[in-house]
C-alpha cells in the first residue's frame, strides 16, 4: 500500500532518506519498521506525526497515511 | 599586577559617567562566583538602588565575562545585568559576537557603569585607556549608521567590539536592545533604555593584552578534546545546518507554533517561512562569534525597492527561530522576504524582536476588537500586512503619540490603560517566546529569573516527556535553571550545553589553574540561583496572585489545551518549593 512521507532535513547526516516522498509499504507496517526502512535512527526522532496527529513507534500505518518525521525543536 | 588567566580575583572596571572617572578593583571576594551571570548578579546586588526608578542615573549597568571566555571553544557570551525598566525587577541578558574577546583582551573580567553623561557620549575602553567621547552627532542615528561612524573613527578592526543603541534605546522604550557587533544582541528586558538613560550611545572596547596561560601543553590538549566534541559529534551540528529556524516546521507540526497572537498554534503558511525555505531562498552566509567553530548565525538577504525606476538595494540581516516566530507567524507574515524586512526594521530601531512582535500582535487584535483605534495606531495593523507593521515599528521607536508611548513600556503597561490582558501574551511580565508546547514552558518562562524560555528550557521537557507529571515538571524547571547558572556563569553558549557537561567544565577549569570540584559547581549553581531571587525580592518581585493570560488556555498546545487550574497549581507548587529552599539557603549564609 502507498503512504506519503516527509522526513525532516535534520536526518540527512545519518544517511536517512529525506524530503517528501510516496512509498510502498507492506500491510501492518508500524512506524518503527518504517523508520528502519528509511534508515532513520530511532533515538534521534522527536515526533512522528500521522495525519496531523502524534503517534508512537508501534502505530500501524494505513493506506494513504501522511507521515511527518521530525526531531525535537531546540532552544534558540 | 598580574593578569594571568586562572588568577584568583575578578578584575572589575568601574566607570562613572557623571564624573567621567574610572577605577579598577581586583576583587578576591567575587572569585567564588567565577564570572558571567554569577559575578554580574553579585555586582548588581551590590550596586543597585532598591527604591529608585530603573532608569535613574544612579542605577548600575554591568557586563561580565568568565575565566574560560574566548580561550575554550564556544565560550563566547558576555552577560549583562541591570534593573530592568521592562519588568521593574532583575534584568539579565546575554550576547555573543566579539564582545567577550574584546573585554578579555582589554584585561577586565567585569565592567560596572553608573551615572549619566552630561551629553550623548560613547565610551572607548581599551587596555591602555578609558575615553569619554562626544556622541551628540550620533544621537538619533540607527544601529547600522552608529556602527559605521564608530568603525570609521576608531582603530582596531577585527579586535574591537562595538555595542550600541538605536532610537528605541535613546527614547527609553523598555524593550529596546543593545546591538553587539551587528548580528548579536543584548536583546531582552530593556538594557537599551538603560544605555539611553545614561546618555550612553555606544561602547567600543578592545585590547591587545597578552594573557599567558600557565600550563600551555595541558591547556592545548583539553582545548582540542573539546574542539573535537564540538565539531566531530552531532552535539551541535543542527545549529549550523538550518539553525534554530528548523523549529518552525517542527513546532508547527505539533501545534506549538504561536500564530496570529496565539489565536492559532499552527500556521497555514508555516512551510513558506520555515528554516528550509529561508535556507533555499535567502541564506547567504553563516557566521560565528569569536571562539566558536559552529557558525550558527544565519544571515538572510532580501531585495528592497527604495525608489521607483528599478532602484533596489540588497539587505542582509540575521534570522533565528525566535525572530521568525515573533515577527513572522505571530503576525501572520507569509513570506521569508517579508519576515526579513520586518526584522531589518526592528534591528535598525534597536528593539527586542520578541517583545516587539508580541506587542504588535496584541495591538492588531486590540484594534480589531475596538480597544484602540486607527487614530492610536496610525497604521492599519492587520495580520499579514507587512508594510503596516514596518510603520508601527518606527512609531514604537519614536514614541510618536500617547498610544505608542504607552506600548513602548511593554504589554504589562499597555493592558493597564487599554485592557485586553486576556490576549496579552505575557509570562512573568515579559512577552512570550516562540514555544506553545505546554505546562513546563508556560511555568518555566513565568518563574525563570529573567523570564526567558532559556532560563530553564521548559519547552524541552514538554517535548520529550512521555506524560506530564507535576512533580517532575517542578524538579525539571528548578534543576535545569540551576545547572544553566553554572554554564552562564562561565559564559558558555547554551547551544554547547551538551558539550560542556560537568566533567568537561571541571577539566577546563583545572587546566587553567582553577581547582574546583563538582561540589564547588553545585554550590555555585545554588548561590547564583538564589542570589538572583534575593535581588528580585529586594526589587519587590512576587508571583503571589499571579494571573496567566486566558489566551494560552484557549489555543491547543502539543498536549491539547492547558488547564488553567493545573497551571496555577504548578505555580503554587513551584513557589512553595523554591521559598523553602530559599530559606534554607539564606540560613546557610
Amino acid at each position: 500500500m502507498k503512504i506519503g512521507v516527509e522526513v525532516n532535513n535534520f536526518f540527512s547526516r545519518y544517511g536517512s532518506r529525506i524530503g517528501k516522498m510516496e512509498i510502498e509499504i507492506d500491510q501492518n507496517t508500524n512506524v518503527e519498521k518504517l523508520l528502519e526502512n528509511l534508515n532513520i535512527p530511532k533515538d534521534k526522532v522527536g515526533f512522528v506525526i500521522v495525519n496531523q496527529k502524534r503517534v508512537d513507534f508501534d502505530y500501524v500505518l494505513s493506506e494513504n497515511d501522511s507521515v511527518y518525521i521530525t526531531p525535537y525543536a531546540t532552544g534558540g | 599586577m598580574s593578569k594571568m588567566i586562572g588568577k584568583d580575583f575578578i578584575r572589575v572596571l568601574y566607570i562613572d559617567l557623571t564624573s567621567q572617572k574610572a577605577d579598577i578593583q581586583e576583587r578576591k571576594d567575587l572569585y567564588k562566583y567565577l564570572g558571567g551571570a554569577g559575578v554580574a548578579a553579585k555586582l548588581l546586588e551590590e550596586n543597585m538602588k532598591k527604591d529608585v526608578d530603573p532608569l535613574h542615573e544612579s542605577q548600575p549597568l554591568i557586563i561580565s565575562i568568565g575565566p574560560l571566555s574566548t580561550i575554550f571553544p564556544v565560550v563566547t557570551k558576555a552577560v549583562a545585568t541591570f534593573v530592568s525598566p521592562h519588568t521593574g525587577e532583575y534584568g539579565e541578558s546575554h550576547a555573543g559576537g566579539r564582545l567577550a574577546m574584546a573585554i578579555r583582551n582589554a584585561g577586565y573580567d567585569a565592567i560596572v557603569i553608573t551615572g549619566k553623561a552630561q551629553k550623548p557620549t560613547y565610551l572607548v575602553v581599551t587596555d591602555k585607556n578609558i575615553e569619554f567621547k562626544d556622541a551628540r552627532a550620533m544621537w538619533g542615528l540607527d544601529i547600522e549608521e552608529t556602527g559605521r561612524v564608530i568603525r570609521e573613527r576608531e582603530p582596531g578592526p577585527g579586535k574591537r567590539s562595538i555595542i550600541r543603541i538605536g532610537k528605541a534605546g535613546e527614547n527609553l522604550v523598555t524593550y529596546s536592545c543593545v546591538n553587539v557587533d551587528t548580528y548579536r544582541h543584548f536583546g531582552r528586558l530593556g538594557i537599551g533604555a538603560v544605555f539611553g538613560s545614561k546618555n550612553l550611545k555606544a561602547i567600543m572596547i578592545m585590547g591587545e593584552e597578552d594573557l599567558p596561560i600557565a600550563s600551555l601543553k595541558e591547556y592545548f590538549k583539553t582545548y582540542q578534546e573539546i574542539y573535537k566534541k564540538v565539531t566531530q559529534t552531532d552535539a551541535m551540528a543542527k545549529y549550523h545546518e538550518l539553525g534554530t529556524p528548523m523549529n518552525i516546521k517542527v513546532l508547527n507540526s505539533i501545534n506549538s507554533l504561536p500564530t496570529k497572537n496565539l489565536l492559532q498554534s499552527n500556521f497555514e503558511y508555516a512551510d513558506d517561512i520555515s528554516g528550509e525555505t529561508f535556507a533555499e531562498k535567502n541564506l547567504v552566509r553563516k557566521v560565528s562569534c569569536v571562539g566558536c567553530p559552529i557558525g550558527c548565525i544565519h544571515i538572510g538577504q532580501f531585495r528592497r525597492e527604495f525608489d521607483k525606476g528599478y532602484e533596489y538595494e540588497s539587505i542582509a540581516v540575521s534570522y533565528d527561530h525566535e525572530l521568525i516566530y515573533a515577527l513572522g507567524s505571530l503576525l501572520g507574515i507569509k513570506t521569508t522576504d517579508e519576515v526579513l524586512q520586518i526584522i531589518d526594521e526592528v534591528e535598525l530601531a534597536g528593539l527586542d524582536a520578541i517583545s516587539t512582535g508580541v506587542v504588535l500582535a496584541w495591538a492588531t487584535e486590540a484594534l480589531k476588537k475596538g480597544l484602540i483605534s486607527r487614530e492610536d495606531t496610525l497604521a492599519d495593523l492587520e495580520f499579514g500586512n507587512t508594510m503596516e507593521y514596518v510603520k508601527a515599528i518606527d512609531n514604537i521607536a519614536e514614541r510618536v503619540n500617547e498610544f505608542y508611548y504607552t506600548i513602548g513600556k511593554g504589554l504589562k503597561e499597555a493592558v493597564k490603560k487599554y485592557g485586553g490582558e486576556e490576549f496579552a501574551l505575557l509570562y512573568g511580565g515579559n512577552e512570550m517566546a516562540g514555544y506553545h508546547t505546554g505546562y513546563a514552558f508556560a511555568l518555566g518562562q513565568t518563574v525563570g529569573a529573567r523570564h526567558s524560555h532559556l532560563d530553564n528550557a521548559g519547552y524541552s521537557y514538554d517535548q520529550s516527556a512521555k506524560e506530564l507529571k507535576d512533580e517532575e515538571i517542578i524538579d525539571y524547571v528548578i534543576n535545569e535553571e540551576k545547572e544553566r547558572a553554572v554554564l552562564t556563569s562561565l559564559c558558555i553558549c547554551l547551544f554547547a550545553r551538551k558539550v560542556y557537561d560537568r566533567a568537561t567544565i571541571l577539566k577546563a577549569l583545572n587546566v587553567i589553574g582553577i581547582n574546583w570540584t563538582n561540589d564547588d559547581l553545585t554550590r555555585l549553581a545554588n548561590d547564583v540561583f538564589f542570589t538572583k531571587l534575593k535581588i528580585k525580592k529586594e526589587l519587590g518581585y512576587s508571583l503571589e496572585n499571579y494571573k496567566f493570560p486566558k489566551r494560552i488556555f484557549e489555543t491547543p498546545t502539543m498536549w491539547g489545551k492547558m488547564d488553567e487550574e493545573r497551571l496555577n497549581r504548578l505555580l503554587k507548587m513551584y513557589i512553595e518549593r523554591v521559598e523553602k529552599e530559599y530559606e534554607d539557603w539564606s540560613r546557610g549564609k
